[in-house]
């Protein structure tokens, strides 16, 4: 590399330099910052203007989810995409308000009893706002039966009947065996009870005939005894036998009983029950089925004896009077719109429901009362709101969210089961048929990778509603940010900003859009900035926010955030990192980067130098070699060389090797913004005349030379800038950037100020030519019609120098083969 | 009138097939009567003779055929049933305050065994057979009979006790009857209702029970014990009793039986004092 001074390098092109840039001129600092104009819009603070009802300029998005919540057929959900901060969620809800208060309360759902199949519970719809009024009835009228029915049969009337009916079963068996026993009597035997049942024996005197005594009969008596004992031993047979069949009729006697009097006791009450719901056809079907198993079932009211003390009024779950009462699964109670519903953890649970256990003496027990709804329920009829991501990172739920949409029902499944990890009995509700609009919002990318990697995606979210990131920023626009404003502070309870405040905030959401000509929509940060600025209005006892507390918010942000910027500028002014800002070199050039940490972006100043000698014509990427570059930034340094090989020394073979690196870099490199940088280095490496090292370079280049737009052109101007600040100002100081990028210039206030100055300047560049001239101060050239570039020009030193390779390849390329054939080297 | 009021032991009969219900409310009112408590098994030796006498054979409900008798069978069967019975008395007593035991008595002839054991101030406790089979046999009849016939008092618990909280009634012959303080007694241990009922109600009831036309006669018993028990039950109807206790001087014994089938009551009859002043 050789440093040839301003003199030498102007001397050698017969360039006049009458400036710090030769050819291109500075940008005016007018283009380097684009301030409001708010002069159609008369106002002091934000408390003079009229609020905006709604987000601005997302007309897109919002024709969109226009469309989408008014549609009304299967599949048309909507896919809410947009910059983070755009406030989509608060936007569509805005809209969604709107639109539900349009539409009628969805109706109730309830869950009782499947009294034949108790492990399916049944869903009765209801109309909105009945089902606790159906769930209330049914608890009072088991309230009523805890009371009214242990009294009925605790009466005496019912003790009576029931003790008439034992009473006569008792006399039944006592008269047959008192007829029995009389008859036993008469034959002089008597009845008596062994351990394990009866016997019959012969007796006299009351007493038992010992067997000594009776062998004293005589034969002819004995055997009388036998047969009288023959025939009493079939009597008392007879009658065992038939004291089942008298038990059975006792025991249907008492059923019978019971169910009349339990029927009795209940009729009155289902009747005034049944009464309250008469247009409700399934509540009187089911009430009815209610009346049958308490007719069955009345022993649980009347299972306590006197004396003892009732169970509390309040069944819990698991207890037996559960399954008369309702489960009011989903009610609109109070509601008179269709329900909006966001479920911030959507769980598969929480999203589709789930079945609760509870533990009854050391088991856990389920019942349909303990089926609780999900999201997909409250909000069935309405809309739902779901984060994307939260979704997808929740096992099994998108599948069922997508299930559901297809099915059109919701059958609620423990998640256990769905996993197989258990077997036992679970419930089987009934499903639910669903009819909701779903709204998901998500980030842009994973929206788009899962319209490429779910083919379902397609098939249930058929509206996208694409937040814009900004918009035109146009005088309207300007009166409606300032609008927007003013809606946030008031909505945060700020204090009202002053117009040369809502001035600065512009230009801020100017800067946020990284366009001077476009306004950034979000929101999210306006309101920041907002609150920080209100925060400063309060510390200096400020009724209202003027520029001054907005300036300090935005400086404070970038000063919170900005360690790792001033810790990479001193490595640069403590000559850590290499980096100069005065003089030339030949092969070198600052190229600019910039880091993004969190969410605040700075630039970075890296020297890019280049080497060339004769070679095979390969342009070699330092940081590709060593797997540091990524493929973008790989594919610019390749571009240089079909510049190369488009425009110089084109009718010899391409002789040159070429090594390219960024000095002191070790970290990834990616992106092509350095790529005109890196053809700078080249040339200046090629033409053996040095670069001023004042200036900066940030551009994309493709083959044909023209510089390209790229990305962060405030900050890497910004970053440069800060370094020659730091050192001192020389006034001769600035950076090149692509033409294309000068709509995009809003850059810091000092910076502005500096240019205003003329100690610092920003150069527009279209095409490499332009940008060489000015970094040597020697033309680049333009080819002539004898096909030659001028002498002394930059693309001619590049072509002698190319041709130059091509010679010596060939010379060595020749000895080569003579070697090979064993001739003279 | 004299009568034994305090009670030294409580001597419960207990069948090895006793229904579980009968034999805790039959305990539950020994408690108050504040006495030790003695559980009997009577081995009834008499039915040792049945394996000798031919033609003789045991009917057996819960298999359904007849079994010829056999006395080794029979005496190991007794020892089977007499653990069962005690088995039974120690579940039934655990809720009893007082000392208890239980004990395995044999005898030839249970009225024998009964006079034998029991004495002046023991209340007796025979509990009504559930089965109507049982209550013809000769052992409940002799049973019943001997405990009517000894010097203790007695407790019939009837078959199905209807309620276990409710008034105390003393059927009382006079106002001197003993059984009132025995009631007032109990009602105040039990903290129930004391109501008594004077032989004066009684007769009035009788009389007016006595022109009915519609009381049939029992062959059974005399008309003059089955209209008492009756024109006793009518008397009786307005309340919720859970214990009736009366003299045995003043009722025989089969009112008290017939009252405390009727009424699903227990019955204390007690015993009539000889020749103790009272305490």
């Amino acid at each position: 590399m050789r440093d040839l001074s301003l003199q030498e390098s102007q001397s050698a092109a017969k360039v006049n330099l009458s400036g710090p840039g030769v050819g291109v001129a500075a940008l005016d600092a007018l283009r380097l910052y684009r301030a409001a104009d708010l002069s159609r819009l008369a106002f002091e603070t934000t408390a003079d203007l009229q609020q905006v009802d709604g987000p601005v300029g997302q007309s897109r998005a919002l024709s969109a989810i226009s469309f989408g919540t008014g549609i009304d057929k299967t599949g048309f959900n909507l896919f809410v995409i947009g910059p983070n901060g755009a406030r989509m969620q608060e936007a569509v809800k805005a809209v969604l308000t709107k639109e539900a208060a349009g539409r009628p309360a969805p109706n109730d759902w309830i869950y009782v009893n499947n009294f034949s199949d108790p492990d399916k519970p049944m869903a009765i719809e209801l109309p909105a706002g009945r089902a606790r009024g159906v769930a209330q009835a049914m608890h009072e009228l088991i309230d009523d039966l805890k009371t009214a029915l242990p009294t009925v049969f605790q009466s005496e009337n019912f003790q009576t009947r029931r003790s008439a009916i034992d009473e006569s079963f008792q006399k039944k068996q006592g008269e047959a065996f008192s007829v029995l026993r009389d008859k036993a009597a008469e034959k002089s035997v008597l009845i008596v009870r062994t351990p394990f049942g009866f016997a019959l024996a012969p007796a006299e005197n009351g007493q038992i005939v010992p067997p000594d005594q009776f062998n004293a009969w005589p034969e002819e008596r004995r055997l009388a005894m036998q047969r009288v004992l023959e025939v009493l031993e079939k009597d008392l047979e007879r009658i065992m036998h038939q004291i089942p069949q008298w038990e059975r009729e006792r025991r249907d006697e008492l059923r019978k009983l019971t169910r009349d009097t339990a029927k009795f006791a209940v009729d009155q009450l289902i009747d005034e029950t049944k009464s309250k719901f008469s247009d409700l056809g399934r509540i009187l079907g089911h009430i009815e089925k209610v009346r049958s198993d308490l007719v069955e079932n009345v022993a649980m009211f009347v299972a306590k004896s006197d004396g003892e003390e009732s169970e509390p009024v309040e069944a819990k779950p698991g207890s037996p009077f559960d399954r008369y009462q309702v489960n009011v699964f989903v009610t609109q109670d109070g509601q008179i719109s269709a329900p909006i519903v966001e479920e911030l953890h959507p769980t598969l649970a929480n999203l589709i429901g789930r079945i609760e256990y509870v533990s009854s003496r050391g088991v856990l027990v389920t019942n349909f009362r303990l089926i609780k709804a999900g999201a997909i329920h409250r909000a069935n009829g309405g809309y739902l709101l779901l984060d994307l991501r939260s979704l997808l990172i929740e096992p099994f739920s998108w599948t069922a969210l997508k299930r559901a949409l297809r099915r059109g029902d919701i059958a609620i499944e423990d998640v256990a089961h769905f996993l197989g990890l258990t077997s036992t009995i679970s419930l089987q509700p009934d499903p639910i048929p669903v009819k909701v609009k779903v709204v998901l919002f998500g980030e842009r990318m994973l929206y788009f990778l899962l319209v490429a990697l779910d083919p379902e995606m397609g098939e249930h979210f058929k509206v996208l509603a694409d937040f814009e990131n900004d918009f035109e920023r146009t005088p309207e626009n300007e009166e409606l940010l300032a609008r927007l404003i003013a809606t946030l502070a008031g909505r945060e309870g700020l204090r009202p900003v002053h117009r040369q405040a809502v001035s600065l905030a512009l230009e801020f959401a100017a800067r946020l859009a990284d366009h001077a000509g476009k306004l950034s929509l979000t929101v999210e940060q306006l309101r920041d900035v907002l609150n920080e600025a209100d925060y400063w209005a309060k510390s200096g006892n400020s009724p209202v926010i003027n520029r001054d507390h907005l300036r300090k918010a935005i400086d404070e942000r970038i000063y919170r955030a900005s360690r790792a910027r001033d810790r990479s500028l001193e490595t640069i002014v403590q000559k850590v990192a290499l980096i100069d800002t005065e003089g030339r070199h030949v092969g070198q050039v600052n190229g600019l980067s910039v880091l993004q940490l969190g969410e605040f972006s700075f630039g970075r100043p890296t020297r890019i130098t280049c080497q060339v000698r004769p070679g095979a014509g390969k342009v070699v990427d330092i940081e590709r070699e060593v797997e540091l570059g990524g493929p973008i930034h790989s594919k610019g340094v390749l571009i240089l060389s079909g510049f190369l090989a488009g425009r110089y020394a084109l009718d010899t073979t391409m002789s040159l090797f070429a090594s390219l690196v960024f000095e002191q870099s070790y970290g990834g490199v990616e992106g092509d913004s350095a790529s005109s940088a890196e053809l700078y280095a080249l040339l200046s490496a090629l033409s053996e005349v040095p670069l001023r090292q004042d200036l900066a370079v940030t551009g994309s280049v493709n083959q044909h030379g023209e510089v390209q737009a790229i990305g962060g052109v405030n900050e890497k101007i910004e970053g440069f800038f800060d370094l020659c600040k730091a050192r001192g100002l020389t006034g001769t100081q600035g950076v090149l950037i692509p033409e294309a990028n000068v709509q995009h210039l809003m850059l810091r206030h000092d910076v502005v100020e500096e240019c205003a100055a003329g100690r610092f300047a920003v150069y527009p560049i279209a095409r490499i030519d332009e940008g060489i001239t000015l970094l040597t101060g020697i033309e680049a050239g333009l080819r002539g019609s004898d096909g030659r570039y001028p002498s002394g020009s930059i693309n001619r030193r590049v072509e002698d120098r190319l041709r130059a390779f091509a010679r010596i390849r060939k010379q060595l390329e020749g000895q080569s083969q003579q070697v090979d054939d064993g001739g003279p080297t | 009138m004299t009568g034994v009021t305090n009670f030294q032991r409580v001597i419960l009969g207990v069948r090895h097939h006793a229904p579980r219900e009968g034999l805790r409310q039959a305990v539950d009112i020994a408690n108050f009567l504040e006495a030790e408590l003695r559980g009997l098994f009577i081995k009834d030796e008499e039915l040792g003779g049945l394996a000798g006498l031919p033609f003789v054979r045991e009917f057996r409900p819960l298999e359904g055929g007849w079994h010829s008798i056999d006395n080794t069978e029979l005496s190991d069967a007794f020892d089977i049933t007499a653990r069962s019975a005690e088995r039974l008395f120690r579940d039934a007593v655990k809720q009893f305050s007082h000392s208890c035991e239980f004990e395995i008595i044999r005898g030839h002839s249970l009225a024998k065994t009964i006079a034998s054991i029991s004495r002046p101030g023991d209340v007796l406790i025979i509990s009504q057979p559930s089965s109507p089979a049982e209550c013809i046999t000769l052992q409940f009849r002799a049973m019943v009979k001997a405990a009517f016939e000894s010097p203790a008092s007695v407790l019939l618990v009837p078959a199905g006790v209807v309620r276990e909280r409710g008034e105390i009634v003393a059927l009382a012959g006079a106002s001197d009857d003993p059984c009132i303080e025995v009631a007032s007694r109990i009602a105040t241990r039990a903290k129930e209702k004391l109501v008594v009922i004077d032989g004066a109600k009684i007769a009035a009831a009788l009389r007016s029970l006595a022109r009915n036309e519609n009381v049939a006669e029992s062959p059974t018993r005399t008309p003059a014990q089955l209209l008492l028990s009756s024109a006793i039950a009518d008397l009786l109807n307005p309340m919720r009793e859970r214990l009736l206790i009366l003299s045995r001087n003043n009722f025989e014994y089969s009112v008290a039986e017939s009252i405390s089938t009727i009424r699903r009551v227990p019955v204390l009859a007690i015993e009539p004092r000889s020749d103790r002043s009272e305490q």
